[in-house]
């Protein structure tokens, strides 16, 4: 009997958080995600070292600087324009519980700077946020980026697929109430 | 962008450089450029700013990224108060204290604290202010404020949880405290270099301009030093008065006093058990006629009672957390309901993503989960 050999599905072109590095890093699976996966950074996330700091030292594996001039990971930055146009789409409450790498990446995502990638976080506010802007189709759960590239592993619920689902619904519903938007967008 | 958000942005960047009394030389090095002419470009809105460099000068200038993208009419600062002010840095220093109000009040607007205590305003007569007042108004704080027998041990925390006064410590190099009445209520810096008991007696001498804000601004002593002096001096007084209770301090000396004498050690005792200065003691005990000020000058100046003094202070010592303790629960409840994400609550902290969890965990706090789950209560 001939085994069949499973192949990965294909690598997903994924603008990454800062929060799903480090999970990856944890799990053991962040080198192989770089090579099963077109990984797209923002410049905030690739230049801001202290975000992957572990007790003040920043782990090799995850220095953003080396990856991106090895080409392993590629560095995608916006402009004070672009994340200003993004600013004006959100009240002031809801967009200071964003970190401003969380808001290049949504101004990417927005501004159309980054093709068709896939834009991954743990976080429920970048989560919802995506969705309020209407990019629900943008975003993926790190628990199915890691099935899509063959790294399934077991993983936190902030990193799983229900949560992300349940986020992008929040969203999609303050989309419609308003709740976070600016006066001028709804 | 159209040129007129640009343009926006760059007078706003240079608003806030000179707030902090920075030339465009000076933002220029800290921002790694070659020249004060970027700057210049950027502050007429002729030079695009790219992502990193706006989450930089975010950082540089004390402001969030999203007040530098939008950039409104901006209100001018509440005036601080200090009680002995610094002469060098102060400008960085009044700000970094303001942004860390601003975000307390975020955290609090964010998991939505309604504040079912409101902190007193009490009125009274700049031309006839006097010690009376500092009795009156210390006893009707300590009442208020239910502080019981020994203040000191309870009034920060009394502060920050019932009456939500945003308290931030700071390693200052000069002045030891100063307060402030802002859009998000009342605040105190306190220098984390000074001593517990002093500290204590700091935080009783600013709630006395806080209580009286309305009525002594600082607008007002500015203006006239007299009436500073005289502020300072009837502070000091309510500061003595709300953590040195009369009768719980008479009993306490009295109670230690044997045939007419009280031993030293007893006295620096008695300044420890009610979280002061041997000094602040003394001088509360001659006010309430318990020495003769000459018994006063001569411990002070007795080389044996300050040894004993010194002694004691190393066992009682303790340095107040970087972060306050209610700044960091309200952090960790904001990202609990989903308000702040995961890179802003490690920021807000000063730590990373990696390291969240540590810092945490100094502060009693598992690590942060999903837990969306709420639960049903009885309505009243």
């Amino acid at each position: 009997m001939v085994m069949k050999k499973t192949t990965p599905a294909r690598p997903k072109c994924v603008l990454l958080d800062a929060c799903i590095i480090i999970e990856a890093f944890n799990l053991g699976v962040w080198e192989s995600l770089i090579e099963r996966a077109e990984v797209l950074v923002s410049s905030i996330v690739a230049h801001e070292e202290t975000l992957f700091h572990v007790k003040g030292q920043l782990p090799e594996p995850i220095n953003m600087k080396r990856l991106i001039a090895e080409g392993k990971v590629q560095e995608f930055a916006a402009t004070a324009s672009h994340m200003a146009s993004l600013r004006l789409c959100f009240d002031r409450r809801f967009v200071e519980g964003l970190h401003e790498g969380e808001l290049e990446a949504l101004a990417l995502i927005h501004e159309n700077l980054v093709g068709e990638a896939l834009y991954s976080s743990g976080d429920a506010n970048a989560i919802r946020a995506l969705a309020m802007l209407g990019h629900s189709d943008r975003g993926i759960s790190m628990e199915r980026l890691l099935k899509t590239t063959g790294l399934q592993k077991a993983i936190a619920p902030q990193f799983g697929d229900s949560f992300f689902r349940r986020c992008i619904g929040e969203g999609k519903q303050s989309r419609i109430t308003g709740e976070g938007l600016s006066k001028s967008i709804v | 962008m159209s040129g007129s958000i640009q343009e926006a942005i760059g007078r706003r960047i240079q608003e806030l450089r000179k707030r902090l009394g920075m030339n465009q030389t000076m933002l220029a090095e800290r921002m790694g450029f070659g020249s004060a002419e970027t700057i210049s470009s950027i502050e007429r809105g002729d030079r695009e700013i790219k992502a990193v460099e706006i989450a930089e000068l975010s950082k540089i200038l004390l402001v969030p990224v999203a007040d530098l993208l939008m950039p409104v009419e901006a209100e001018p600062d509440p005036s601080i108060l200090w009680r002995a002010e610094p002469m060098q840095g102060r400008e960085v220093t009044e700000a970094k204290f303001l942004q860390r109000c601003d975000q307390y009040a975020w955290l609090e607007e964010a998991v939505g604290v309604t504040r079912l205590t409101r902190f007193p305003s009490l009125e009274v007569n700049p031309e006839r202010l006097n010690f009376s007042d500092a009795t009156r108004l210390a006893d009707e704080v300590r009442r208020q404020f239910d502080l019981g027998n020994r203040p000191a041990a309870v009034l920060e925390k009394t502060l920050e949880d019932v009456y939500g006064v945003k308290v931030w410590h700071d390693k200052l190099e000069e002045g030891s405290a100063a307060s402030v009445w802002g859009k998000f209520g009342p605040a105190i810096l306190m220098n984390s270099r000074e001593a517990p008991w002093r500290r204590n007696y700091n935080f009783a001498h600013e709630v006395f301009h806080l209580i009286t804000w309305n009525s002594l601004p600082p607008g007002l002593l500015s203006k006239r030093s007299d009436l500073r002096n005289k502020v300072e001096s009837i502070a000091n007084a309510f500061a003595s008065q709300l953590l040195l209770p009369a009768d719980p301090v008479r009993m306490e000396f009295y109670a230690r006093v044997t045939e007419s004498k009280i031993a030293y050690s007893d006295l620096v005792d008695l300044a420890r058990s009610f979280d002061v200065s041997t000094e602040a003691l003394l001088y509360r005990l001659l006010n309430l006629n318990c020495f003769p000020r000459a018994a006063v000058t001569k411990m002070l100046g007795d080389p044996a009672f300050r040894e004993l003094d010194r002694c004691s202070m190393s066992e009682c010592w303790h340095s107040p957390p970087e972060i306050p303790e209610r700044f960091v629960r309200l952090a960790f409840l904001a990202h609990q309901k989903g308000k702040l994400s995961r890179s802003k609550f490690a920021s807000l902290l000063g730590t990373s993503i990696a390291d969240l969890n540590d810092v945490l965990r100094k502060y009693g706090f598992g690590d942060e989960k999903d837990n969306a789950g709420k639960t049903k209560v009885r309505v009243a």
